[in-house]
């Protein structure tokens, strides 16, 4: 029988408004993670990454298009990436999120047509294994209802 | 298991305009498509643009363009991605992009990640990532790859059905 390498953990489709979302419990048996969100937000913003319960320790940086002006920059913060009021999908890729050896990077994909399409390389800075992870919204922006959150683990 | 292929399809004998996925099961969350491409005629298009449940319309994008030397940004509409190997480019080389189709059975604009790259053995080669809306509430049943340019033979494409849910161990709230 084949083995299984590209496994659903958890999904969530909001019934409701929701500041943040967090993925707990996750088990170290993968390789790599894969998270998918869709919907739209109340306002127009960066995502907030929580990893482990810790907003500390991160770095990005980033290139991004909005359709005439391109753009390139790097930060040391958790706001990473954005999330519009319209339809926007984000795609991110944890790389060996359950190694206790080497910090932890992540790709980020952002796709919002209304405003515009970014490719982030990032990290947090921890040898921790991931075991939880939030994305939020900065200045208090909501997820909005019907917005999806699914996380894959991918066996390596 | 949560990633399946639905359908893998090769271009024959004297190419194609389009590579088709029709008949789409309803039963994923998610589609995944794969595609390895050349041009086969003339053109240079380097782009390429999906027709979803048979039209091109109400599809809107962005991209980031890189050729080699500095990156730019433009914007389109039915035009969704590049990394199809140009025609001009290096003989026998393919271009590799994945777009990936969140909820493409929900009732709600269809958002799309489109990351493409073109291989040439010279002092240009293009690649991109690209965001697409396809603004339309509709269930996707069939999507259409096509390129100006036409699809080389030997070009091909692979359609995945990703399927949310739960390990029963991991939690979301």
């Amino acid at each position: 029988m084949a083995t299984a390498t590209y496994t659903a953990l958890a999904t969530i489709t909001l019934s409701g408004n929701s500041s943040s979302v967090t993925f707990s419990n996750i088990p170290t048996s993968y390789r790599d993670l894969r998270v998918i969100i869709n919907g739209k937000g109340s306002i127009d913003e960066n995502v907030t990454y929580t990893i482990n319960g810790s907003t500390a320790n991160f770095s990005w940086l980033r290139i991004s298009g909005n359709g005439s002006t391109t753009v390139t920059d790097k930060n040391t913060n958790n706001t990473i990436g954005r999330f519009g009021t319209g339809d926007t999908l984000v795609i991110v890729d944890f790389m060996d999120y359950s190694a206790t050896n080497k910090e932890k990077l992540f790709l980020i994909r952002n796709n919002y047509v209304g405003g515009d399409v970014r490719g982030l390389a990032a990290k947090w800075g921890s040898n921790s294994a991931i075991s939880s992870i939030s994305f939020g919204i900065r200045l208090s922006g909501n997820y909005l209802t019907g917005t999806t959150f699914s996380l894959y683990g991918i066996a390596g | 298991m949560s990633m399946q292929k639905i359908l893998h399809a090769e271009v024959g004998s004297g190419g194609a305009s389009s590579i088709d996925f029709t008949s789409i099961p309803q039963i994923y969350t998610d589609l995944y498509i794969k595609l390895s491409a050349r041009e086969r005629d003339a053109g240079d298009y380097v782009r390429f643009f999906l027709d979803i449940n048979g039209t091109n319309s109400s599809i809107s994008t962005l991209f980031v363009l890189g050729t080699g030397s500095a990156p730019s940004s433009s914007s389109g509409t039915n035009l969704v991605g590049h990394g199809i190997n140009r025609y001009s480019s290096t003989a026998g080389v393919f271009g590799n992009v994945d777009i990936y189709i969140a909820n493409y059975t929900k009732n709600a604009n269809k958002a799309i990640c489109v990351e493409g790259v073109e291989e040439n053995d010279a002092t240009a080669a293009y690649s991109s990532i690209s965001a697409a809306l396809w603004s339309n509430t509709t269930a996707i049943s069939s999507i259409s790859i096509v390129s100006p340019g036409n699809i080389a033979q030997y070009s091909s494409a692979t359609l995945y059905g990703i399927t949310a849910g739960s390990d029963g161990i991991t939690t979301v709230s």
